[in-house]
């Protein structure tokens, strides 16, 4: 026998074994054999463990990575300004599973797009942030299909460039928009998310930012949606920074939302959202609220109702009033689980006085007197 | 006690528990296929993959374990990387045995589909490879490098892309 008997096992029971070995002895193992190194390149899981980090200010030899027999499934590129660099990626010829864009510059739209394109049929996450496009074109005729796409995120890009996935992630499931530059000779940002979310028929989780707030509600036209989320964030904009918010809008919205198990607001400023999340969505079991400097600059004059489905509360601001944290205390006797960023001697007796549920009381500083 | 018997790829008959042979995922199937029952005694599952001398050991191992427990398995354990330092002392001594018997007993546990056999010499072989250099599992597995050697060190060089975080 010319193979020993390792290389000849069949390539489902080496994978069995591959799953006992950390990253490091699998590397040594495909530098065994060329057997061993198809092996380790075939095998799913273990592919799945490395990303490929292309890195311009950290390149390593770029002809190695073009004549690998392996499949890597997760590729993060970052900082990348060449165009020489895009094509290269492009023509690797992989497919990637999970990709991160950030920090990069396309001299041109089409060289963005080929890299979409190259990457849209087998990409199941993908986050692309902070991107910069420097000769625009429309993107509107765009016809790219993501069609095992679950995740994505886009942060600070060009409004435009929302416009590649607006028709074409059916089987999405997570998505997270947060800080978008309008551009304003395309489609509005406005018109891009709503056909975005009309589309987007199977999203559980959901994240927008300020800018996608505004985009979404700041009209008196409903957001009509077929999703059902069971996870909602909703960067508020700090006062008056985005003062054309129809908040009635996103109450309304909330209103259809009767799934939603866990939602978390930053700067919530509004009575009418903290009202319906509290006394209207039953489904709730964890909310959070976020503030940067109060937690909610509200007044609270409504009476919250003794709310049974909240098991987790996060209250994350360095200011927490004791009146607001003693109210929602009260309103919330079943919660087992509560997270604050300071804790202070005051907290610690209004927590003991009107929660009977608390066990878990997690925080990250102690404010002492 | 009900037994059923076995027959090896080299035509020699094992006589032994139901409980124990139904460990096997594949002759449970097998005998349900058959329609063979705890009454047909005359009945012989042929095993053509399986050597008298590797059937002998798997039913050692069988009938050790035929009342464990059944693992269960999450997602969770799905993603992370595995312990190979749980092996009880039985099955260690049960698998000191030379490395043509090894593999032998991974691929009829692999064929005869016995998850618990499949796992503990899977862990048996990692164990041999962790911690070793490439030069030193090419010994252990008398595995020749075939690589040129820029074909190795454009392997070397590639590793250097495989970041785990």
């Amino acid at each position: 026998m010319n193979q020993s008997y390792l290389e000849n096992l069949p390539i489902e029971i080496k994978e069995q074994i591959f799953q006992y070995l950390s990253s490091s002895d699998i590397l040594n193992l495909a530098l065994v054999s060329k057997n061993l190194n198809e092996s380790v390149g075939n095998c799913r899981k273990c592919m799945e463990k490395y990303w490929i980090k292309f890195y311009t200010f950290n390149l390593k030899d770029l002809d190695s990575l073009e004549n690998s027999c392996r499949h890597y499934v997760k590729l993060k590129i970052n900082r990348v300004k060449t165009d020489d660099y895009f094509d290269y990626l492009i023509d690797l010829n992989q497919c990637w599973k999970k990709v991160l864009v950030y920090n990069c510059e396309f001299q041109y739209a089409e060289k963005y797009l080929k890299l979409i394109k190259a990457i849209a049929d087998h990409v199941e996450e993908l986050e692309v942030a902070v991107i910069e496009v420097l000769c625009f074109e429309n993107f509107e005729d765009v016809n790219i299909k993501f069609p095992a796409l679950k995740r994505i995120m886009l942060r600070n890009m060009p409004s435009n460039t929302m416009e590649i996935f607006v028709k074409s992630c059916d089987n999405l499931e997570v998505a997270t928009f947060d800080i978008a530059n309008e551009m304003k000779s395309f489609r509005p940002l406005r018109e891009l998310m709503k056909e975005f979310l009309r589309n987007s028929k199977k999203l559980k989780h959901l994240q927008l930012g300020p800018n996608y707030i505004r985009a979404l509600f700041s009209e008196n036209e409903a957001l009509n949606v077929d999703f059902q989320l069971t996870h909602l964030l909703l960067k508020l904009p700090i006062a008056n920074d985005l003062p054309d918010i129809a908040y009635d809008k996103i109450v309304e919205f909330l209103r259809t939302q009767l799934k939603i198990e866990w939602i978390i607001t930053m700067e919530l400023l509004n009575d009418d959202i903290l009202h319906v999340i509290w006394n209207e969505l039953n489904s709730i079991k964890r909310a959070s609220f976020i503030g940067l400097v109060e937690l909610f600059e509200l007044e609270m004059g409504f009476d919250l109702q003794p709310k049974m489905s909240i098991t987790k509360l996060d209250l994350i601001s360095r200011k927490v009033l004791i009146s607001q944290l003693g109210k929602l205390l009260r309103a919330a006797p079943c919660v087992d689980c509560l997270h604050v960023c300071i804790l202070n001697r005051h907290m610690m007796g209004t927590i003991a006085r009107e929660s009977f549920s608390v066990k878990n009381l997690f925080y990250e500083h102690i404010e002492e007197d | 006690m009900q037994t059923i018997k076995l027959q090896s790829s080299d035509n020699e008959i094992f006589e032994c528990d139901l409980a124990v042979a139904k460990c096997s995922a594949t002759i449970r199937t097998m005998l349900e296929d058959l329609g063979i029952d705890e009454n047909s005694e005359d009945e012989v599952v042929p095993l053509p993959n399986v050597n008298s001398a590797i059937l002998r050991k798997v039913i050692q191992f069988c009938t050790y374990h035929k009342d464990d427990p059944v693992p269960s398995s999450t997602d969770d354990d799905e993603n992370k990387e595995k312990r190979t330092d749980d092996i009880t002392s039985w099955d260690a001594d049960f698998l000191k045995v030379d490395q043509g018997t090894l593999f032998e007993l991974i691929l009829a546990a692999n064929y005869l589909d016995i998850r618990s056999l499949l796992d503990v010499t899977c862990k048996t072989v990692a164990n041999m490879i962790k911690g070793k250099t490439p030069d030193e599992i090419r010994k252990t597995f008398n595995i020749k490098n075939d690589f040129t050697p820029a074909e190795e060190e454009q392997v070397r060089k590639e590793n250097t892309w495989c970041e785990e975080k």
